[in-house]
């Protein structure tokens, strides 16, 4: 059962390394929010016609549309930031999968680990 | 078998952080504990691997029975994801891997607690923390540990089974665990010569026109290992998720949603009643055991779980439950210093029995139980 060399990774020790440090912080995330700054869904603030409807950016992960939302800023970072569900003009929708979990992690380790 | 007092390596921290591993002390408890090692005999590691052998051909047996005698009902699985699971199990897609929960005490067989087959974690300190330990530690001695080997040679496998150049993709959470996980799994499936990528769970892409999941790129995804459970997945989208089965490989496949289930115990002991690696296990109440465990079909790290012992009984917190329970007979245990080891021996899919990871705990083994390395000779 012995191995007869040492064992390589790469990317996990990367991955480590930069959780580590400070890089590991996450960028903060868009919502389009609307002037009571609820959650809506991303498309809203992609069309030019929906007024009052505006990009705002928080650490908060992703929100589920109608909830208020507070805590961040109006101003884009130079940072960069992610997206909370983003309805892209091919029509790719992201954001659909991870609620189950994050409701789970909300009482559990955080992970979906067994 | 024995328990061990060690001193620890000096900087062990920043050893076990170079490799990957840096939760090793997770708001302050300790998770990866050098202060204490196992030390086996080569018969009590044969048993173990033999064990696991045993087991998993009686899973085989078991999600066959499950499938021809339609007993989903008792795994609280939907009606919608049975098509998908039947044709899964039929056409067999790529699966990785698993890992069988023992309780053992080096004098009874050891006995199946239950099987973490869709989203296994404590892999990266089994496989490569604990050998490096042992390379150090114990030079001259062995450890029951070939994961990383297996796992490479499974993804080698695959790269064949896949005839030409593919990305795999390798999603979970935003968590440290969960990232680093899939992160070593990412370094076994390069090593192999494939090409990979992740992305978190939330980032996948979901295309209603072409019916294709995509990555950030908007490239379609046709292989996926995603450390987030069936059953997750199933809730947050389960229509596109099962129109996507056979069209794409999702790692683990929907299938193991029969292995990663607890009703699985008390479908084994009602096959096989009496197995010396099984402990008795009823889905509709104790059926007479004095002392038993009562685990919830679906929980994970320990959650739920209400522990009858000596006339009293003791519980942990949890959101799990609602699928229904598994009542299971208390497994015979030995406690060094008020310490309970549970064995997570590792099965690699077509590579079979791959080494052991053992946690101990004071009560129920959840998260906040310490990963403590062993050794034979």
């Amino acid at each position: 059962m012995k191995r007869s060399k040492a064992i390589q990774t790469s990317i996990v020790a990367s991955v480590a390394a930069t959780l580590l440090s400070c890089e590991g912080t996450p960028p903060p995330t868009r919502y389009c929010v609307d002037q009571q700054q609820r959650v809506l869904d991303d498309r809203e603030c992609q069309q030019t016609t929906s007024g009052g409807h505006v990009w705002y950016y928080g650490r908060s992960g992703y929100v589920p549309t109608g909830t208020r939302i507070s805590g961040g800023s109006f101003q884009t970072p130079s940072e960069g930031f992610t997206s909370n569900s983003v309805s892209a003009e091919g029509g790719t929708v992201r954001g659909g999968i991870g609620a189950s979990g994050e409701a789970a992690a909300g009482h559990a380790s955080g992970g979906a680990g067994e | 078998m024995n328990r061990i007092h060690l001193t620890p390596r000096e900087n062990w921290q920043q050893k076990v952080e170079k490799s990957g591993l840096v939760y090793h002390t997770p708001n302050g408890r300790p998770y990866w504990d050098e202060s204490v090692c196992y030390h086996f005999s080569s018969r009590e590691i044969n048993e173990l691997e033999a064990a696991t052998e045993e087991v998993q051909k009686l899973c085989l047996a078991a999600a066959q029975f499950v499938i021809d005698q339609n007993r989903f009902d008792q795994f609280s699985i939907p009606e919608a994801a049975r098509p998908a699971i039947r044709a899964a199990w039929e056409a067999e897609p790529p699966s990785i891997y698993g890992r069988f929960d023992f309780a053992y005490d080096g004098e009874h067989p050891p006995k199946l607690l239950e099987y973490n087959a869709n989203t296994p974690t404590g892999l990266l300190e089994a496989s490569v923390i604990q050998w490096e330990w042992r390379q150090e530690v114990f030079p001259a001695t062995d450890q029951f540990n070939s994961i990383h080997d297996k796992l490479v040679a499974k993804w080698t496998d695959l790269r064949r089974y896949w005839r030409g150049n593919r990305t795999v993709y390798f999603t979970s959470m935003r968590d440290d665990e969960d990232l680093l996980t899939v992160s070593y799994l990412r370094d076994t499936a390069q090593l192999a010569g494939l090409a990979t990528e992740h992305l978190f769970v939330r980032e996948i892409g979901w295309n209603e026109k072409t019916g294709t999941f995509r990555d950030l790129q908007d490239r379609p995804i046709q292989s996926i290992f995603a450390l987030y459970p069936w059953e997750w997945l199933l809730r947050d989208m389960a229509k596109p998720v099962l129109s996507s089965c056979g069209q794409m490989d999702w790692i683990e496949p929907i299938w193991k949603m029969l292995w990663s289930n607890k009703a699985l115990l008390a479908i084994l002991w009602e096959m096989f009643p009496n197995h010396p690696n099984l402990l008795a296990s009823y889905l509709d109440g104790p059926h007479g055991l004095s002392e038993f465990v009562r685990k919830p079909l679906l929980s994970r790290e320990g959650a739920n779980i209400t522990v009858h012992k000596g006339g009293s009984e003791a519980s942990t917190a949890g959101p799990y439950g609602e699928e229904g329970f598994v009542f299971q007979d208390l497994a015979p245990e030995r406690s060094w210093e008020g310490m309970t080891p549970v064995f997570g021996s590792w099965y690699i899919t077509d590579m079979g029995a791959a080494g052991v990871g053992i946690r101990e705990a004071a009560g129920v083994t959840d998260n906040l139980s310490r990963f403590v390395p062993h050794y034979f000779d």
